[in-house]
């Protein structure tokens, strides 16, 4: 596939999880969105912890491999598989790296670093500075909160990346902990549940792990807020995925993976931003053609 | 009526941008020993200003979960208002008091609102003890055109909220007589 997105990524989950191979050739990538990306890492992690070392053609597109590198991609995965050599010095238009997230005391420092990166590119207003700002608490505090609920997982993994595009901007969380599944398992009325009931009952029923009315309904507050948006949000656990947007809300069939993976992409004007502050694609040509 | 006492309770000092459970536990500890130190009767305006987010998590553990202790009758004589820059600012935090059943008052430049879940009819009967400042069940009754018994059920169960005040005055027959008192109320 020529790009690797929230609608193409699982097939390449797919070819590394089910079909267990030991080679995977991203040569004819073009695009990497910042979900298939944290995809990526923790499907190559999750190859390590099988035995598999993945041998990987890396894509031929400088673009590409520039943004793969500036977003700190192969720093994540150098445990996983060599990483390619690197002579390009020039620079990408990376927004926020991929940043891993494990204690809840992080979190808040996180989330203003993650503000901090998006208000130094664009002069966002407060309302929708502020609104980012509670969507990632929520988000980013769910990795320490619930992704091990078990305490059986040895390392969840937890990373979240953002970048910016020419209409929107485009932010992904993600883990292999429990999942939502396993997390909801723990209150023995919702043990039994599949991957796609479990999904249901957290985004639209506000139900949680815990029999306590207050803990809940933050997914399905983040969902209705984006859907009045008109944004995007991608909801992946166990081998389920819901794809709404402000037309459809779709549960699809996926390749079964550990934890939960999220992404969130906002149309620019309603997050406050009306034009770039500088043309990304006419920047990115401009440094391609003076390579 | 004895006088309100009132202390504030900014929450600012706990950031502007806010937050996590963990960072909502650590003001709930703070805020729980303020209302215990509290002279009754009391209120504890805890003050939004400067806040810019309140995040559903935070709001729950820091504000919300002391309201359902209040509301279980923890603390005496003792109640909680909130004091908020903009209505926006506190829709995480209605939405947590929604889902606990429970509501709180909530005043932003000098009008006050309720957050959380009270009925339409429940909110009537609010705004004539907050309009009057002390009343009796039966002339609640009256002016709300309702009969007594029913006057009876809206103020037992917004005296559990603690949105409202009562003091008992003495019997009527086998019943306990009430004065009720707005918690607004100086």
């Amino acid at each position: 596939m020529a790009q690797l997105t929230v609608e193409t990524v699982d097939q390449v989950l797919d070819v590394l999880v089910t079909q267990h191979v030991n080679e995977l050739d991203l040569r004819h990538v073009t695009f990497i969105d910042p979900y298939a990306l944290l995809l990526l890492v923790l499907g190559m992690r999750h190859c390590l912890e099988e035995g598999v070392r993945l041998a990987i053609r890396w894509p031929q597109r400088p673009a590409v491999y520039r943004w793969m590198k500036a977003m700190g991609f192969f720093a994540q995965i150098e445990d996983c598989t060599p990483a390619p050599a690197t002579g390009s010095r020039r620079t990408s238009d990376a927004l926020q790296p991929i940043t891993p997230i494990t204690e809840e005391q992080e979190v808040s420092p996180l989330v203003e670093a993650f503000d901090h990166r998006l208000a130094e590119r664009y002069p966002l207003t407060s309302t929708s500075r502020n609104t980012l700002v509670r969507i990632m608490i929520e988000l980013f505090q769910n990795i320490p909160q619930h992704s091990n609920a078990t305490g059986k997982i040895a390392d969840p993994c937890g990373l979240a990346a953002m970048q910016d595009y020419a209409d929107s901007i485009f932010l992904a969380v993600a883990d292999k902990g429990v999942g939502l599944r396993g997390s909801l398992a723990l209150r023995a009325e919702f043990a039994g549940l599949s991957d796609g009931r479990a999904l249901d009952a957290i985004v639209f029923e506000g139900i949680s792990r815990f029999d306590d009315p207050g803990r809940g309904g933050e997914l399905r507050r983040i969902a209705r807020l984006i859907r009045n948006w008109d944004g995007m949000l991608a909801i992946r656990s166990g081998e389920a995925c819901l794809i709404a947007d402000a037309e459809r809300g779709d549960v699809y069939d996926a390749p079964t993976f550990p934890g939960v993976q999220i992404a969130i992409r906002l149309p620019r004007q309603v997050v406050g931003i009306d034009a770039p502050s500088i043309d990304r694609e006419a920047f990115t040509e401009f440094n391609e053609q003076n390579a | 009526m004895n006088k309100m006492h009132e202390r504030r309770f900014p929450i600012a000092p706990f950031g502007t941008r806010l937050g996590t459970r963990f960072e909502g536990k650590a003001a709930r500890e703070q805020l729980l020993t303020a209302l215990v130190e509290l002279p009754q009767p009391g209120r504890l305006v805890i003050l939004l200003d400067d806040v810019e987010v309140l995040s559903g998590s935070f709001a729950d553990e820091a504000v919300a979960i002391p309201y359902s202790r209040l509301a279980a009758g923890e603390y005496g004589d003792r109640y909680l208002v909130l004091q908020a820059p903009s209505p926006e600012i506190t829709d995480d935090l209605s939405h947590k008091l929604e889902r606990r059943r429970l509501a709180a008052l909530c005043l932003t430049d000098d009008k006050w609102s309720v957050l959380g879940l009270l009925p339409t009819m429940m909110q009537e009967t609010l705004a004539l003890v907050i309009e009057r400042g002390k009343t009796t069940a039966r002339e609640l009754a009256e002016a709300l055109n309702i009969r007594h018994n029913a006057c009876l059920h809206r103020v037992s169960r917004l005296t559990q909220l603690r949105l409202i005040r009562r003091e008992a005055v003495g019997f009527v027959g086998p019943h306990q007589s009430y004065r009720l008192f707005s918690i607004l109320s100086p």
